[in-house]
């Protein structure tokens, strides 16, 4: 492949134009990235429908009734350095979190292929500090970077079914709360009572990408206590 | 005025959509709706209706609706399917009244995967992000529609006299050979595979649902490891995981994947894609943003053209209708249909 000069920008048929900042996840890629989509959030352009961040670029959508790709790309250019000060004001979470065994259907599973106890798991998660990188795969989940290297494992070979809400997941160096029902090969380790997806809330999405999270370790008792901490 | 419909029979995948859930990809949220927008919008014209009047979509498992209390005026639009009202045969696209006892039923026809029926009316169902599309993976506003399941409508016209044939659908009949914009991740593809991939012609497997559709025929090998960053995805990316066969990604697409995307199927084409069905071959032409920019606008053009027509031939008519004092049920087969062919194929 050969060596690219970012950041670069692609054309999504007629409606979409992907801007990447770099070909790998680390943090100056995602700071850039966070850059850019806090400007674009500020930016005021013609035929602009939304804007996508995930780890390494941003999909900036349009409306090809409106505009053109060679407008966008070149309405966005002066956004595409934009300095830090422009970003969104990130916040930081802690999740109370229960590991009891009836709600962390793999953490033994996971201690067990570590060859650590299920305390050291419990402890290595709470350690980590775990970053939003970008939302996916169903409303709400946001998948944040950041589980420490001691218990890291690769996704279970298949899906299970029927995962609930709020479930606490681990997989390789991501970690991801549920907010529906879903099908997941990620292995669940832990619940908490709190929603990071409120569909009843005119602002149903409670984190942003670029919020940092840490967990919190609760007994069954303060399960339901739904109290994330900004 | 409420009415109330019972589904006699529900095939699998049939759902309330509309236009779908706008600008919160960055959240996680799929935009979904309909498969075919230009068929749900012309259904919604018919009848007057806003024009993201949520419908139902009907797969090919087809749908047999009863009308169990009061009355409501419904069109159907989409593909060539195969229908009748209270036994009788009506034309694929038309509109008609459904009083209390009468039965319309839609079965797979001619061709086409996906049909629309809307009605003069709204129908009751949960709303999320300004949007009562039915995200069928997650259960978000609700689910798929089932044998035995009422449907209520509420604020129901039914001034429609009798039934009326919205058109020919053959004008609609999709093309084989679909539109792409090479990329986003062209680079994964050697020299010899990115030219396989606009030579050769796929087929259509019976993998195809609102999710994605699969594509057979031509395996088109990753040259590079599968190691890109997962990133946002868009309807019509056609990714191509490790077994080779390209999916194309359709009204229900995940936000964010990690496969590479050879090409994007342009707006379009889309929605004549989404009608065929599983064993259709198709084939891929490139063409630039600007080229599928023009193609979009010049569809958006003839797709107002359409709406206009379809307006003024369903009002007009059912005017005359109602003046000729014709009975309902009564409409004429396509070959006789001279209402409304603006742009119908000449004919032998």
């Amino acid at each position: 492949m050969t060596h690219h000069v970012f950041p670069l920008t692609r054309p999504i048929a007629d409606t979409g134009v992907l801007v990447e900042f770099g070909d790998a996840i680390n943090e100056t890629v995602q700071q850039l990235v966070l850059n850019f989509d806090a400007a674009m959030q500020q930016a005021h352009i013609n035929g602009l429908t939304e804007c996508v961040p995930s780890a390494t670029c941003v999909l900036v959508g349009y409306d090809p009734l409106q505009t053109t790709y060679d407008k966008m790309c070149a309405l966005i250019q002066p956004y595409l350095h934009s300095e830090q000060t422009t970003a969104a004001k990130t916040a930081h979470w802690q999740i109370p979190t229960c590991y009891a065994a009836g709600l962390a259907p793999d953490l033994d599973d996971v201690a067990r292929k570590l060859n650590i106890s299920t305390q050291e798991v419990i402890d290595q998660h709470c350690a980590g500090r775990y970053k939003i990188t970008m939302y996916g795969f169903a409303p709400g989940y946001a998948y944040m970077n950041g589980v420490p290297k001691t218990i890291q494992l690769p996704r279970k070979p298949g899906p299970v079914n029927n995962v609930p809400a709020q479930t606490v997941m681990i997989a390789g160096t991501q970690c991801l709360i549920t907010t529906l029902n879903m099908p997941t090969g990620w292995w669940r380790i832990g619940m908490t009572g709190f929603k990071p997806l409120d569909m009843q809330n005119d602002q149903p999405f409670v984190f942003n990408v670029g919020d940092t999270l840490e967990f919190v370790s609760v007994s069954e008792k303060e399960f339901n206590a739904h109290s994330a901490m900004r | 005025m409420i009415t109330k419909l019972q589904v006699l029979h529900a095939g699998p995948s049939i759902s309330v959509q509309d236009t779908g859930r706008h600008g919160h990809l960055r959240f996680g949220v799929t935009r979904s709706g309909v498969m075919d927008r230009g068929s749900f919008t012309l259904a919604n014209a018919a009848l007057g209706n806003p024009e993201s009047n949520p419908a139902i979509e009907v797969s090919l498992g087809g749908l047999s609706l009863t009308c169990i209390e009061g009355s409501v005026a419904a069109a159907i639009v989409g593909g060539c399917f195969s229908l009748s009202l209270n036994g009788n045969a009506i034309p694929s696209w038309s509109m008609f009244k459904l009083g209390v006892g009468d039965t319309v039923t839609i079965k797979p026809g001619a061709w086409g995967s996906w049909c629309y029926v809307c009605f003069a009316g709204r129908l009751n169902t949960t709303s999320w992000l300004g949007s009562q599309s039915v995200h069928l993976k997650s259960g978000v506003c609700g689910s798929a529609i089932q044998t035995n399941d009422v449907l209520n409508l509420t604020e129901c016209a039914d001034n429609v006299a009798a039934t009326v044939s919205l058109g020919n659908p053959e004008q609609f009949k999709p093309s084989n050979a679909i539109r792409v914009v090479i990329g986003p991740q062209d680079r994964y593809f050697d020299k010899p595979t990115l030219a396989s991939f606009l030579e050769n012609t796929f087929r259509i497997s019976t993998d195809y649902d609102r999710m994605g559709m699969r594509l057979e025929g031509c395996s088109l090998p990753v040259a590079a490891a599968l190691d890109m960053p997962s990133e946002p995805i868009s309807r019509g990316s056609l990714q191509v995981p490790g077994h080779g066969d390209p999916i194309c990604l359709m009204a229900e697409h995940h936000t964010a994947g990690g496969y590479p995307k050879i090409a994007t199927v342009i707006s379009a084409d889309f929605d004549g894609l989404a009608q065929h069905r599983c064993g259709d071959d198709i084939a891929f032409k490139a063409v630039s943003p600007a080229d599928a920019i023009h193609a979009a606008r010049e569809r958006h053009d003839n797709l107002n053209q359409w709406r206009d027509q379809i307006m003024l031939n369903s009002v007009g008519v059912t005017e005359r209708l109602w003046n000729n004092n014709l009975i309902s049920g009564a409409a004429s087969g396509l070959e006789n249909d001279v209402m409304f062919q603006p742009n119908a194929p000449e004919r032998d």
